[in-house]
This record gives structure tokens, C-alpha cells and sequence, in this order.
């Protein structure tokens, strides 16, 4: 075969920090704070529904737009939660997590020669993405912003081709969050330019001190956003591959149109599972959010009395230290902290523009397990000076 | 009691050992709020004791004690009702726990002894034969799965993929 394939594809470099992650992989009694989803198992009523979905024979393709029965409590949800008032029939997607949700709605949205902002740090999955559909990302450095990104920094970045901003707020991997102000700040933005807005707020219930507000919340926004979100996060149910989007009719149509050949549904008894998430989960989603934010306490302490400079993250499990007083660069200082300390990060350019001088560590980890790792780190600090 | 003096006990029923340092700093508190908190619930008695959860059933020797449920029927008495009876058992240290119940019976005793015979005889022997007593049934304990909220065996392993974006 002639080696000619896709040449969007070959326009996305092949992962760099693959050789890390294989470290990390090959590496054995390691404490490992590299992970991206809670430590805490489905809660059972979740999982038993799942079971008793399968023993009853629910094994069979729902509707492409998933069970109507779930969109209408997802409907509630988004109304209860956050104020959105979407319809269960024409503006709601059940999808395999928020990942297929970004594929297919950015497939649905864009052109090649389009571009898309993106403040970063953000998850690794939209520039690829967004690439694959023949269109440019515009990136946004949030670091010299706290890692919230700025309403004018955005609009200096739009370009005649720009037809959408990116907001993955939680952040994975910083860990902070829009406050209202400045989100009614780019929602102005948006509105003034006429773009899109692709929220992914699967982070939204791992809020912390603050209020979660969803930008499809503020006036005007509904009509402009996608909003992206799904059960992994705040109900343990990543391998369930659970999520969905919400927006306007035109959007949300033709995303299901692609969702229709390339993924057909979500699982059936994922799905099931979700809505007993939705009916019955809401105390331990609640225990588990707390006992998270207790940790990040913890943690981040650990982290400053060290002398890494850390920002209090205001949801998701993640947090950022700065390992720039280490005189080490984030990959450098990732790799010996595996090798000399036994403890895994995620060095914070895998995350795009900003992250050079961070790691990110997931907190999501027992406080034993914290303690230990903070131990190893700060042995590890103190040897490197 | 409020919100953080649940958020205290919820830490310390999962791990007493917890130093106030560490507990002050999960919970975002001054320490010395922490520990007049504390303090505050131990003299008032919402904190009775700091125990261990032990799991008998990995002992390596054979002195593992023995358990059983114990159900009891009582006429209770007239202006002491159920409470006096009850301070006639309880007060045994055989007695590990003694709830008053609703139900089909009215006490549940949990008893503890080093074998079968030492807790049938203290059944027949002490409880039975106490005036008000009208009835037993006891269930000795075969196997303990959960205590306290903690699963005594086959608890979860990290089935997590070590490090992912």
C-alpha cells in the first residue's frame, strides 16, 4: 500500500510525552497522582443498575439520540443545577463521554480554514480535534492570567476565520475556574463576534468554594453555546462512557447526525446507569466532592510548605504547582520524580501553551497516599537545591 | 452540633489517628478552632472514646473471640420500663453492644465470648433467667463482612490506569 493517508492527520505530531507516560507505565511501586479520573469506585446503586439493566436483557441499540427517558433527566438536571432550560426531544445528545461530544460537534461546526480559540492549559483532546476537521487553532496562553483566561487576550485573537472559543472550565489541569464576571465578560465577546462557544463543563459539579456557572446560563448564550458534560467525573463512572451535549436544534441535529453512523448509541445499560446517577446519586456525589476538597486542602499545603508555588485550584481533582524555583523544566522534573522519588505527575505541556514550568498532580488519591507522595517530593525538592 | 463539628466526626469515625494538624488543614480551619471543637465534643459526650476496628478473622492464633446476636423478649417494668432491665445486662462485659428495638422482639444484645459454650452459658445462665426476660433467640456470628462502614474483605484495588491526561 502507498503510505498516503489523511493529511490532517499527519498535520498532528504524534504524542511527545509518550515516552513519559511509558516510564510511568514500566515504573513499579510508584505513587501515582498521573491519573485523570476519581479514585473512588461507581457508587453501587449506579453500578447495580447497571446489572439489573443487563440481567433484565437490556442489551439492545437505544434511539441515536439516546433514551428519552434519560434526556428528560438530564433536562431537569441542566435546569436544576444551573438554570438552562433545554428540550429533552431537540437539544439534547446522549454521547460516549464528553470526548465523542467534542468530536462530533466540532465535525458538525467546522470548515476547513476556520480557526478556533483555545486557552490552554486545557484537555489534550480539542486541538487534535479541531485539527482533523481542517481548521486552525487559535491558542490562548492563560498563564500569565492566573490560568483564567482574559476576555481581551480572547478578542485580540479572533481573526476573520474565527468561528468558535473553547472553555474547558473546571480546568484539567489547573484546576481553576471562570468567575462570573469574567465569564460575563467573554460571553460578551462572543456575542459581539458573532462565535460559538464549546463548553466543556465536565468538571461543573467539582466545584468548590464558588458557585459553578454554566456561560450557557447568561443571558443571550443559550442560543451560541454547546454546552459538553457527562457522569465520569462527578459520579465515578468513567468507564461507563456516559455524557452528553446540550445546544440549539441546528447544532445539535447535525452532531447527531455524525453520532448516528460513527457511534450509533450510547450503551444501553451505561445509559440506564446514568439515570439512576441522575435519580439517586446526588449524596454521593456530594461525599465524594467533599472528601475531594479536603484533600486539595491537603495537598496544596504540602505542595507551598515545599516551597512549589501552587494556586488553589476551585474545582475539578487537579492542582498545578509551579516547579520553576526547581531550575527544571516540567518534563526533566517529571521524569527524575519518577525515577528518584517513585512519584508520577503529568508534566503541564502536555496541556498546550502554558503549561511549560508546571505539573499537574491529581489529588484523587487517598490521604495516605498524598502524605507519602508529599514526603518523596519534598525529599526530592530539598535534594535537587 | 453544626455543619463542621459532622464534617470532624466523619474524618476522625474514618481514621481517629488523624493529627489536628492534618484534620485542620483537610477542613481549611485554624487548629486551635479544631481543638476546642473536639475538646467540646468529648466533654459533652458526642465523643464517647477513640477505639480500633479489629478484623478477627485474619488473626493467625486461635483465641478469636466468638459473637452472637442475642434477641430478647421483656415485659418491661412499670415506671422504669425498658431502661432498668437493661442496665442489668449491659453492665455484663460479655455485652459488647445492647440496642432496645422495634420489632418482633425488644432488645438485640451482642455478646462476646472466647467459645460457644461460655456465651450459651451466659445466655441461659444471665439473661435467661432474668425476671423480665419472657424469651431468646441467638444467632451466633459466622462470618463479619462489614463493620462500621468498612467491607472486611475483597476491598477494592486501584484498577486505575497510572497516569493519563
Amino acid at each position: 500500500m502507498t503510505a498516503d493517508f489523511s493529511q490532517y492527520l499527519e498535520s498532528i505530531p504524534s504524542s511527545g510525552i509518550r515516552e513519559f507516560f511509558d516510564l510511568v507505565m514500566s515504573s513499579d511501586d510508584i505513587i501515582s497522582l498521573g491519573v485523570g479520573e476519581p479514585d473512588f469506585t461507581t457508587p453501587w446503586s449506579i453500578r447495580s443498575e447497571a446489572i439489573y439493566a443487563l440481567e433484565k436483557g437490556y442489551t439492545t441499540y437505544t434511539s441515536n439520540e439516546g433514551l428519552l427517558s434519560l434526556r428528560e433527566s438530564i433536562s431537569n438536571y441542566c435546569q436544576s443545577e444551573w438554570g438552562i432550560n433545554y428540550s429533552p426531544e431537540t437539544e439534547i445528545l446522549v454521547t460516549n463521554g464528553v470526548s465523542e461530544g467534542a468530536d462530533i460537534v466540532l465535525r458538525a461546526l467546522l470548515n476547513p480554514g476556520d480557526s478556533v480559540i483555545l486557552p490552554q492549559p486545557a484537555y489534550v483532546c480539542y486541538d487534535p480535534l479541531i485539527k482533523l476537521t481542517g481548521a486552525s487553532v487559535i491558542p490562548v496562553d492563560t498563564s500569565k492570567s492566573n490560568f483564567v483566561p482574559d476576555p481581551k487576550a480572547i478578542e485580540s485573537a479572533i481573526t476573520d476565520s474565527t468561528k468558535a472559543i473553547v472553555l474547558c472550565y473546571p480546568n484539567n489541569p489547573t484546576g481553576q475556574s471562570i468567575p462570573r464576571d469574567v465569564l460575563e465578560a467573554i460571553a460578551k465577546v462572543a456575542k459581539a463576534n458573532d462565535l460559538w462557544v464549546l463548553s466543556d463543563e465536565i468538571y461543573g459539579e467539582l466545584s468548590y468554594e464558588t458557585e459553578f456557572v454554566s456561560i450557557a446560563s447568561l443571558p443571550g448564550m443559550k442560543e451560541r453555546t454547546i454546552l459538553f458534560n457527562g457522569f465520569s467525573k462527578a459520579y465515578a463512572m468513567t468507564g461507563f462512557r456516559i455524557g452528553y451535549i446540550c445546544g440549539p436544534e441546528s447544532l445539535i441535529s447535525r452532531a447527531t447526525k455524525i453520532h448516528q453512523y460513527s457511534a450509533l448509541c450510547a450503551s444501553i445499560f451505561s445509559q440506564m446507569a446514568a439515570a439512576e446517577a441522575l435519580k439517586n446519586g446526588r449524596k454521593a456525589m456530594e461525599e465524594m466532592r467533599q472528601s475531594y476538597q479536603q484533600r486539595r486542602n491537603l495537598f496544596v499545603e504540602g505542595c507551598r510548605k515545599m516551597g512549589l508555588e501552587t494556586a488553589m485550584p476551585a474545582g475539578a481533582f487537579y492542582c498545578f504547582p509551579s516547579v520553576k524555583s526547581t531550575g527544571l523544566d516540567s518534563v526533566t522534573f517529571a521524569k527524575r520524580l519518577v525515577k528518584e522519588a517513585r512519584v508520577a505527575v503529568v508534566p503541564g505541556p502536555v496541556f498546550g501553551d502554558g503549561g511549560e514550568g508546571h505539573i499537574r498532580c491529581c489529588y484523587a488519591a487517598s490521604t495516605e497516599e498524598l502524605k507519602e507522595a508529599l514526603i518523596r517530593m519534598e525529599v526530592f525538592v530539598k535534594g535537587l537545591k | 452540633m453544626d455543619n463542621l463539628d459532622h464534617r470532624i466526626l466523619t474524618l476522625l469515625q474514618e481514621n481517629a489517628r488523624r493529627n489536628n494538624d492534618e484534620l485542620a488543614t483537610m477542613l481549611d480551619i485554624e487548629v486551635d478552632v479544631l481543638a476546642k471543637r473536639i475538646e467540646s465534643m468529648e466533654s459533652s459526650g458526642v465523643i464517647l472514646k477513640y477505639t480500633a476496628l479489629v478484623n478477627e478473622q485474619v488473626m493467625d492464633d486461635v483465641s478469636q473471640p466468638i459473637r452472637a446476636l442475642v434477641e430478647l423478649n421483656i415485659s418491661p417494668e412499670r415506671k422504669t420500663g425498658y431502661d432498668a432491665i437493661a442496665s442489668k445486662i449491659y453492665q455484663y462485659p460479655s455485652v459488647k453492644a445492647h440496642f432496645l428495638v422495634s420489632g418482633q422482639f425488644d432488645y438485640l444484645v451482642i455478646v462476646e465470648g472466647s467459645t460457644h459454650q461460655e456465651i450459651a452459658h451466659f445466655v441461659f445462665d444471665k439473661l435467661a433467667t432474668l425476671d423480665n426476660v419472657t424469651g431468646t433467640n441467638s444467632h451466633f456470628v459466622l462470618k463479619k463482612y462489614k463493620e462500621n462502614g468498612v467491607v472486611f474483605e475483597g476491598a477494592a484495588n486501584d484498577k486505575r490506569v497510572a497516569v493519563m491526561p
